[in-house]
């Protein structure tokens, strides 16, 4: 029980000093690589509003074959509220099914979560900042 | 909510995973375009099918340190209610006659915020079909001829509370017995082994029974949960868990679980070292009907694959 003490003690200091951290709306703009490294998405102020975040696959390793998904607008976020853009939603071309999202940045992690209702109920990819774009998928 | 062997219950709610596989290039082709304000989905069911090298629960084998699969469902409504239903494999030696598989129901709720605080309640049922030990006797030692006839299926409360990646999970025994343990099971086990090590003294059984005729309603389980990004596709995995049971406090156990998890082209690949320290380990030993003893508690690397869809 001794060790179960410790790593609870553990864990109320990871949360203090990750608070100290704080991160801006405009950390999550830019490109990220995907946790599979199978794409990169591109997080930018939505065309229409530009207040909104939005995210489109802007480099797919399938480029150019059936399963190309250059271009698609996979995320748009509405606010930005307590270090998290949120009010908005991800989508997955496969199931054709929308998401609610949230998206968080910790330097050079962007972690997007989707979920059904609350964020709780949910499951978090991580992608990696990336600077440049690859050949790949055709200017739109 | 509950856990079986190793693996979460009130996690993979939403269909990230198909996210991902999407982003991949492994989708059917869509179109490039998404409805300006889409109707958001206000339920999901997840499915996972896992194969392993051992199925382990609380640090034990469920299969005779032998290998086992499962296969898994997660509902979860935006209401916060989950509903998980899992299905698996486990051993005839340490579920006698049985038919090899055991399922887990529970049923629950979860609140709060998945980066800080967040909570979880319900209850869970773990069932292991026409599994159980019969007409065994509660106190041979003295001459008694009183049997008893057990099951192993049980009943928990369950309780998790966690922050960030941190993940605690508190279960309360609400059945008569936890996983079978009572005192014509757990103390026919020690005379069993007693026989298989061709011990005549029986030391261990004779105490076991002199502590008198006991259920073990009321064993609580104690666990910690992290998963460390190390990477954008792999984790480091680390479990500490305790289990105190009512009644047979020489099998009250630690069991730890150390490893890495990666997810590659759409599986998840998990390496660990998984296992348990029982307050007496002669209760950790479990004989097959050749007299073949195993410890069950006993450190091993364990691997697994699992695919969600």
């Amino acid at each position: 029980m001794k060790a179960l003490r410790t790593a609870l003690t553990l864990l109320c200091l990871t949360g203090l000093s990750t608070s100290l951290f704080a991160s801006s709306p405009n950390d999550a703009k830019g490109l990220w690589l995907s946790a599979d490294k199978g794409a990169i998405i591109e997080f930018k102020p939505c065309p229409d509003v530009s207040s909104s975040l939005c995210a489109s696959i802007v480099w797919d390793k399938d480029a150019g074959t059936p399963a190309d998904t250059c271009g698609l607008l996979i995320s748009k976020l509405k606010r930005y509220d307590d270090e998290a853009w949120r009010d908005g939603w991800v989508f997955d071309p496969r199931t054709k099914k929308h998401y609610k999202a949230s998206v968080r940045v910790d330097k050079n992690t962007l972690s997007m979560r989707a979920f059904i209702g609350v964020e709780v109920l949910g499951e978090t990819e991580e992608m990696t900042r990336v600077a440049s774009l690859p050949t790949g998928c055709k200017a739109p | 909510m509950y856990t079986t062997p190793d693996t979460t219950v009130l996690t993979r709610s939403a269909s990230v995973a198909a996210l991902i596989a999407a982003l991949s290039g492994t989708a059917v082709a869509a179109p490039n375009t998404a409805p300006a304000e889409p109707e958001l989905q206000s339920y999901s069911i997840d499915f996972e099918a896992k194969v392993s090298s051992d199925r382990r629960t609380n640090g034990l084998s469920d299969t005779y340190r032998r290998p086992g699969a499962e296969l898994s469902m997660t509902a979860v409504h935006e209401s916060g209610l989950l509903a998980y239903l899992q299905l698996g494999t486990v051993a005839k030696e340490n579920f006698p006659d049985g038919d090899r598989t055991t399922a887990v129901a529970s049923l629950g709720y979860r609140w709060g915020n998945p980066s800080a605080w967040h909570f979880g309640a319900g209850v869970a049922q773990e069932m292991f079909p026409h599994a159980q030990v019969k007409d065994a006797p509660i106190d041979p030692f003295n001459g008694s001829l009183e049997t008893a006839t057990t099951k192993f299926d049980t009943t928990y409360g369950v309780f998790e509370f966690g922050y960030g990646i941190f993940e605690a999970r508190y279960m309360l025994v609400m059945s008569r017995d936890f996983r079978g343990m009572n005192t014509s099971v757990v103390c026919g086990s020690a005379a069993q082994i007693a026989d298989a090590q061709v011990d005549p003294t029986y030391a261990e059984a004779i105490n076991c029974y002199d502590q008198g005729n006991h259920h073990s309603r009321g064993s609580q389980l104690l666990s910690i949960d992290a998963k460390f990004p190390v990477a954008s596709n792999t984790k480091l995995i680390t479990h500490l868990g305790y289990t105190k049971v009512n009644h047979f406090r020489m099998g009250d156990t630690l069991d730890y679980k150390l490893g890495v998890l990666h997810t590659r082209w759409g599986f998840d690949f998990e390496a660990d070292v998984v296992g348990g320290l029982m307050r007496n380990d002669y209760y950790g030993m479990t004989v097959n009907k050749n007299g073949d003893i195993k410890h069950m508690d006993r450190a091993a690397l364990v691997a697994s694959i699992a695919k969600r869809f």
